[in-house]
C-alpha cells in the first residue's frame, strides 16, 4: 500500500498542468488582490472631512464659528478639516475642484449655509461626507431651535445663560466597542472566498488521480486493476496521496496569503491549518466523483470542474463587492443553499475563525464539510467500485 | 478546407467550453456591470442613508424616539439579538453601524440629564468602512443631545414633553444648496464598463478555444500524419488560422451581443459610428488572446495548460488593464507595469469612444492610435508564435527534423 501511495505521489506530481490551477492559481490570485485591496479598507475608514468655511465678516465670532472650530481641532475626535477662505468665490472653486467637500458659511441673517455638490450615489467616502456636514450643520440649527421654542413657551428656564451653554454641551453619548473577534475589515473577507476557490481548484487533484487508477479512464489505470493490491487499497492509497498533495498546495497558498501578503488570520493560524485539511479532504471527494464519472472525458471533466468552480466562487463573493452583497444575502435568506455550497463554507470556515470569539460555528462549518466530503465518497464509490467494463 | 472544417469541429465538439467561458462569463459580466456605481451623479444634492441597527433591550419612549429618528435618517435593518446575528451583521457590513440600548437606560438618562450629571454612554459598533458609522454615531449624538438639552433646561417636565420637544427641533433642517458641477460620467459608461470587464471573458475564451483547437493538431502522430501529407505548411497553417479567426469572431459577437442586449440602451445619447467603433476596438481587442492561443498551440500545450494559461492570463490582463478597479486608485509601480499590457490601451479606446459626440478624424484619432497599439501588441505575439513553431517543428518532441536524426543515427 505503501508503495502504491508512493507511486501515486509520483504520478501526481509529474503533471506540471496540475499545478498551475492548485498552486499557481492562488498564489497570483492573491498577488493581484493585494494590489487590488491595498487601498480598500483605508478608503472607505473614516477621515475628517476637507471642509471649507467662507470666512468673512458675517462668519467669524458667530457661535457657529465656534462649534465648527471645536470639530476641526485635531484630536481623536475630529470631525472636520476645515480650511478658510476668504470669499465665498474661492470657496466655490475649492469646491468645484474637489478640494473641500462642503463649504459652510453664515448669511445675513446669521443662519448657517451648506453648500455641496450633487449627490454620487451610495456609500462613497464623498457621499458620506457631504451628509456628515449636513448633519454637522442640522445639529447646530436643531439646537438653535431647541432653545428658541424653550424660550418662547417657558422663558424662565433660559435664566442663567451659563445653565444654556451646558446643556448644549456636547459630550459623547456612545463608546464604541468591538463586538466581534477581530475588527470587521472587508478585504480580508476576499482572500478567504479565495481559500474557497482554491480548495475547489485542488479538485483537480484528486480527478486526475482517479482517472489514473480507474481501468477505463487511463492505460495506467488499466495496469493497475490487473496488479495484485486489492481495489480497496489502491483507491485508499491514491486519495490518501491527493488529500496530500491538495493539503500542500492549499498550505503553500495559505502561507503565502499569510506572510508575503500579510494577511490578518487574528493568530488563529493553528486552527487555519486544520481547515486546510478539511477543505482539502472535501477537494478531494469531489475530484474523487467528477473522476470517476463513466463515459466522460478528462478534458470535459476538467471543464465541468472549472465551471463548477468558477460557479460556486460567484456565490462565495469572490468577484468584488456586488457578488459579496448577493452572497451575504443569500446566507441570510437561505442559510440552508449556502451551507451546501462548498466553496461558500470553505469561505466561512475562516470567517467564522476572524470574526467569532466563539469556536462553536467553526466546528459546525467543519462538520458540513466532512458530512459533505462522505456523501461525495459515497456517490463515487458506487462508480468506481465493482464496475464492469464490455469492452475489456 | 479540409483543415479548416475540422478545425471548427474540433471546437464545436467541446461546446462545455463555449458555454462556460463565452455565455457564463459574459452573464457574469452583465451581472457585476448591473450592480456597479458608475458614478453618474444626480442634479441635487441628497443625503446618504447608511443601513444601521438598534439593539433595543430597554423599550423606553427614549430607546424608541430615537429609533424613530434614526429611521428617518438611515436605513434601518432589523437584526435579532443574539451573539452571531450581532457579530455577524456588523462583519459582513449588512449594517455599517450598531447601536446597542441597554435595559433601565431611558430612565437614566433622564435622571442625569435633569440632574445635570454626566448620562450614561451606549455600545455602538462600527462595520467596515468607519466613514458611514461615524455619520450615523453623530447623528445619535444630535439626538441624544437634544434630549439631554430639553431635559436638563426643563428638569420639571415629564419625559414625555422633552421627547416631544426633542422631536420637535429635531424637525428643523438647516438650508442646502446644490452647486452644479460639469459631469464626467455618461449613461454609456456602464456599456464600457462591461466591455472593459469583459477582457477578462474574451481572453479566457478565445485562449482557451484557440488552444484547444491548435492543441487537437499537436499530437505527435497526427502532426506526423500532416507534415506528409500534400498540403503546404503554409496552407495547413492558414486553414487553422482562418478557423481560429472564426472561433474568435464568434466569442467577440456572443459577447458583445450579450452586452448590447444587456445595456444597449444606455447608448441612445452615442452616434451609431462611436458604436460601431467601440465595437471595433473590441474585435482588435480579441486578436490579441487569439495570438496568445496561437502561441501556446506553437508551443504545444496541452488543452489544460492552455484552459489554467486562458484564465489566469484573462485575470491578470483585465486586472493590470484597470477592468475590475481603475488604474488610478493602484500603486505607481503597477500603472507603470499596465502600460506594457494591452488591456490598459483597449479600455482607454473604449472610454474614449463611448464619449464621442463627433466623428471628425481629429476625435477619433486617439482612439485609433490605442487600437494601433493593441495591434501591434497582437502582432508581436503573432511573430513569436511563429518562430516558436518554427523552433519546435525541428525538435524531436514534435517529431521535426531533429527527430528523423535521431533516428539516423
Amino acid at each position: 500500500m505503501w508503495n502504491v501511495f508512493k507511486g501515486a505521489l509520483t504520478v501526481l506530481t509529474r503533471k506540471r498542468e496540475l499545478f498551475v490551477w492548485s498552486l499557481a492559481f492562488p498564489i497570483i490570485l492573491s498577488t493581484m488582490f493585494m494590489f487590488m485591496f491595498s487601498n480598500l479598507d483605508s478608503a472607505t475608514a473614516f477621515d475628517p472631512v476637507p471642509t471649507g468655511v467662507v470666512a468673512d465678516a458675517a462668519y467669524e465670532d458667530t457661535a457657529f464659528a465656534d462649534v465648527v472650530d471645536e470639530m476641526g481641532e485635531p484630536g481623536d475626535d475630529q470631525l472636520l478639516d476645515v480650511r478658510a477662505f476668504a470669499t465665498a468665490d474661492e470657496a466655490r472653486a475649492a469646491l468645484s475642484s474637489g478640494e473641500v467637500q462642503g463649504v459652510l458659511s453664515v448669511d445675513d441673517n446669521g443662519d448657517p449655509l451648506l453648500l455641496v455638490t450633487p449627490d454620487s450615489g451610495g456609500l462613497g467616502v464623498e457621499q458620506i461626507g457631504r451628509t456628515i456636514l449636513n448633519t454637522v450643520v442640522n445639529t447646530y440649527v436643531r439646537d438653535a431651535d431647541l432653545v428658541a421654542g424653550i424660550a418662547e413657551d417657558n422663558p424662565l428656564a433660559l435664566a442663567d445663560p451659563s445653565h444654556i451653554e451646558d446643556a448644549l454641551a456636547h459630550g459623547d453619548a456612545t463608546e464604541q466597542v468591538s463586538l466581534t473577534h477581530a475588527e470587521p475589515a472587508q478585504s480580508v473577507r476576499y482572500y478567504y472566498a479565495l481559500l474557497g476557490m482554491a480548495a475547489l481548484f485542488c479538485g483537480q487533484v484528486g480527478m486526475l488521480a482517479i482517472c489514473e487508477a480507474q481501468p477505463n479512464l487511463s492505460p495506467l489505470g488499466a495496469r493497475r486493476a490487473l496488479g495484485a493490491t486489492s481495489r480497496g487499497k489502491t483507491l485508499a492509497a491514491t486519495l490518501a496521496a491527493s488529500w496530500l498533495i491538495s493539503f500542500l498546495c492549499l498550505m503553500v497558498a495559505f502561507l503565502y496569503m499569510r506572510f508575503a501578503v500579510g494577511i490578518d488570520f487574528s493568530g488563529r493560524e493553528g486552527l487555519c491549518v486544520a481547515a486546510l485539511a478539511v477543505a482539502a479532504l472535501l477537494s478531494t471527494a469531489l475530484g474523487t466523483l467528477l473522476g470517476s464519472l463513466p463515459k466522460v472525458g478528462l478534458g470535459v471533466k476538467t471543464g465541468l470542474l472549472t465551471a463548477l468552480t468558477c460557479f460556486l466562487s460567484l456565490f462565495a463573493g469572490l468577484y468584488g463587492e456586488p457578488c459579496m452583497e448577493l452572497a451575504d444575502s443569500i446566507t441570510r435568506n437561505y442559510p440552508l443553499l449556502a451551507s451546501v455550497n462548498p466553496a461558500k463554507v470553505v469561505t466561512d470556515l475562516f470567517y467564522s475563525l476572524y470574526y467569532y470569539d466563539s469556536l462553536a460555528p467553526f466546528a459546525q462549518k467543519a462538520g458540513i464539510l466532512l458530512a459533505m466530503a462522505a456523501v461525495l465518497f459515497a456517490v463515487s464509490a458506487l462508480f468506481v467500485r465493482r464496475q464492469r467494463y464490455a469492452s475489456l | 478546407m479540409q483543415a479548416f472544417k475540422a478545425a471548427l469541429r474540433i471546437v464545436a465538439n467541446h461546446p462545455v467550453y463555449l458555454l462556460v467561458y463565452v455565455g457564463f462569463l459574459s452573464l457574469m459580466g452583465v451581472f457585476i456591470t448591473s450592480s456597479i456605481n458608475t458614478g453618474i451623479d444626480g442634479t441635487e444634492y441628497t443625503a446618504s442613508k447608511a443601513p444601521f441597527a438598534v439593539i433595543d433591550r430597554d423599550g423606553s419612549p427614549l430607546s424608541e424616539s430615537l429609533t424613530t429618528f434614526l429611521s428617518q435618517q438611515g436605513e434601518r435593518v432589523e437584526v435579532a439579538d443574539d451573539p452571531f446575528a450581532l457579530q455577524d451583521a456588523v462583519a459582513t457590513g449588512q449594517v455599517r453601524y450598531l447601536l446597542i440600548v441597554p435595559e433601565g437606560y431611558g430612565e437614566e438618562f433622564m435622571e442625569a440629564a435633569r440632574a445635570g450629571d454626566a448620562e450614561p454612554t451606549l455600545e455602538s459598533s462600527f462595520s467596515y468602512g468607519t466613514m458611514a458609522g461615524t455619520l450615523v454615531d453623530e447623528q445619535v449624538n444630535q439626538y441624544l443631545g437634544l434630549v439631554r438639552a430639553a431635559a436638563a433646561l426643563e428638569p420639571d417636565a415629564a419625559a414625555a414633553s422633552v421627547l416631544a420637544r426633542a422631536d420637535e427641533a429635531a424637525a428643523a433642517t438647516a438650508e442646502v444648496e446644490t452647486m452644479q458641477t460639469p459631469s464626467g460620467a455618461a449613461p454609456a459608461d456602464r456599456f464600457a464598463f462591461y466591455l472593459q470587464w469583459g477582457t477578462y471573458t474574451m481572453t479566457a475564451a478565445v485562449v482557451v478555444c484557440v488552444g484547444l483547437l491548435m492543441s487537437a493538431f499537436n499530437r505527435t502522430d497526427l502532426y506526423r500524419r500532416n507534415l506528409v501529407s500534400p498540403m503546404s505548411s503554409l496552407r495547413l497553417g492558414m486553414q487553422k488560422a482562418g478557423a481560429s479567426l472564426l472561433v474568435t469572431a464568434l466569442v467577440w459577437a456572443i459577447s458583445s451581443g450579450i452586452g448590447l442586449a444587456a445595456f444597449g440602451s444606455s447608448l441612445a445619447d452615442v452616434p451609431p459610428a462611436a458604436v460601431a467603433l467601440t465595437l471595433a476596438c473590441a474585435f482588435v481587442f480579441a486578436l490579441v488572446p487569439l495570438t496568445i492561443g496561437f502561441l501556446l498551440g506553437q508551443l504545444g500545450a496541452s488543452e489544460m495548460m492552455a484552459n489554467a494559461v486562458g484564465n489566469i492570463s484573462g485575470m491578470v490582463m483585465s486586472f493590470l488593464g484597470g477592468a475590475w478597479i481603475s488604474i488610478e486608485l493602484m500603486g505607481p509601480e503597477i500603472q507603470t507595469v499596465s502600460r506594457f499590457i494591452p488591456t490598459s490601451w483597449y479600455t482607454d479606446a473604449v472610454s474614449k469612444s463611448v464619449h464621442l459626440t463627433d466623428m471628425s478624424f481629429a476625435s477619433v484619432a486617439p482612439v485609433l492610435g490605442d487600437m494601433g497599439i493593441v495591434l501591434l501588441f497582437a502582432a508581436a505575439l503573432f511573430a513569436v508564435a511563429l518562430v516558436a513553431g518554427r523552433v519546435r517543428m525541428r525538435s524531436s518532441e514534435a517529431g521535426g527534423n531533429a527527430a528523423a536524426s535521431m533516428t539516423a543515427a
